[in-house]
């Protein structure tokens, strides 16, 4: 369960590009996950309940979205995306291949509004 | 309104983890993080490895719980330190920085990192390690690396271990060698055998570790 570490994280980090802001409510946090990234959707959301109630995130939705794996074939040089690996080469079929992205999580974005702007 | 961040979640650990990199850099200390699942063998690989290397060497052991492998190595007379994450599943680079001041790096060649059993919480937690390394047990089934790609991918080097029970767990190990291809094609494969009284691959490891920090050292 280190999803709980990492979202720990992500609120403090969220939290501290939204401190210049006169934030009303925060709406939504969008977070970025390769399929490589060993984060499962439904410890985050377990978590992000867990962890928000009191907080400014307390009304906020938790959004992650997937991002599949970019690899690189080392038989033809295409490049490729895939769900899972091993991911054979849909050009050549080779089988061993370089992976280029799918490892990385990212908090993507915030989306919130500002104290006395019109909802 | 809208912020874009594009803010790595592991952003914190990994400052974390370069800050520790430029220090064993500086002093000179090579490092190594073994990942792998309870019971695969990584203690047991540390007792019959470190005998073969001509370095001075320093142990950070995770546990959840218990100073038993830190003892374990302190009894091969090499400086050890037991971190306990008492229920975390992994260790991150906070708790590295934390004990290092413990070992005197100036006079240290090596540092191993044993990081707690399990084969997937501690994979994308950067220690400042120069060495990754997967330790598997073919009694854990040859299957592990296609259902764990994630840390096969995130290894420089993978120690099949318990070699001798290939054949009493049915594990093909030229299969196995073959589905860590597949998902990582530049880890380098090495079979080891840790028991007490059947050591089989641990000076052709000592050898390949050896070169690795001389490479390391005549970069610099």
């Amino acid at each position: 369960m280190h999803e709980t570490a990492l979202l720990q994280n992500l609120l403090s980090a969220a939290e501290e590009a939204l401190a210049p802001y006169e934030v009303e409510k925060v709406e939504r946090l969008t977070v970025k996950a390769g399929v490589l990234a060993n984060l499962l959707p439904d410890a985050l959301d377990f978590a992000f309940e867990t962890l928000t109630p009191g907080t400014i995130f307390a009304a906020a939705e938790l959004v992650v979205e997937t991002l599949p794996i970019g690899a690189r074939c080392l038989g033809c040089g295409a490049e490729y995306e895939a769900e899972k690996l091993p991911a054979a080469c849909p050009m050549c079929g080779g089988e061993q291949a370089e992976v280029l992205s799918g490892t990385e999580a990212y908090l993507d974005n915030i989306e919130f509004s500002l104290k006395g702007e019109s909802q | 309104m809208k912020l874009d961040l594009n803010m790595s979640l592991m952003e914190k650990n990994d400052a974390i983890a370069a800050a520790i990199r430029a220090e064993l850099q500086q002093q000179g200390v090579y490092s190594i993080n073994i990942i792998g699942s309870p019971g695969a063998g990584k203690t047991s690989l540390l007792e019959r490895l470190l005998p073969h290397l001509p370095l001075q060497t320093a142990v950070i052991e995770g546990d959840l719980a218990t100073a038993r492998d830190a003892q374990r190595i302190s009894a091969c007379a090499v400086p050890a330190v037991q971190i306990n994450t008492d229920g975390g599943c992994h260790l991150d680079a906070a708790m590295i920085k934390k004990v290092l001041p413990v070992f005197d790096l100036a006079k240290t060649d090596l540092l191993i990192i044993e990081n707690v059993g399990n084969l997937v919480c501690p994979t994308g937690f950067d220690l400042g390690e120069d060495l990754r390394i997967v330790l598997l047990s073919l009694a854990e089934g040859g299957d592990k690396p296609a259902k764990y790609p994630a840390t096969f991918l995130a290894a420089d080097l993978v120690l099949l271990n318990k070699i001798d029970l290939a054949e009493l767990c049915d594990v093909d190990i030229a299969q196995v060698k073959a589905e860590i291809a597949q998902i990582n094609p530049k880890a380098e494969i090495l079979e080891v055998c840790c028991r007490k009284n059947h050591q089989q691959g641990l000076e052709e490891l000592a050898a390949l570790l050896l070169a690795k920090i001389n490479a390391k050292k005549t970069q610099e």
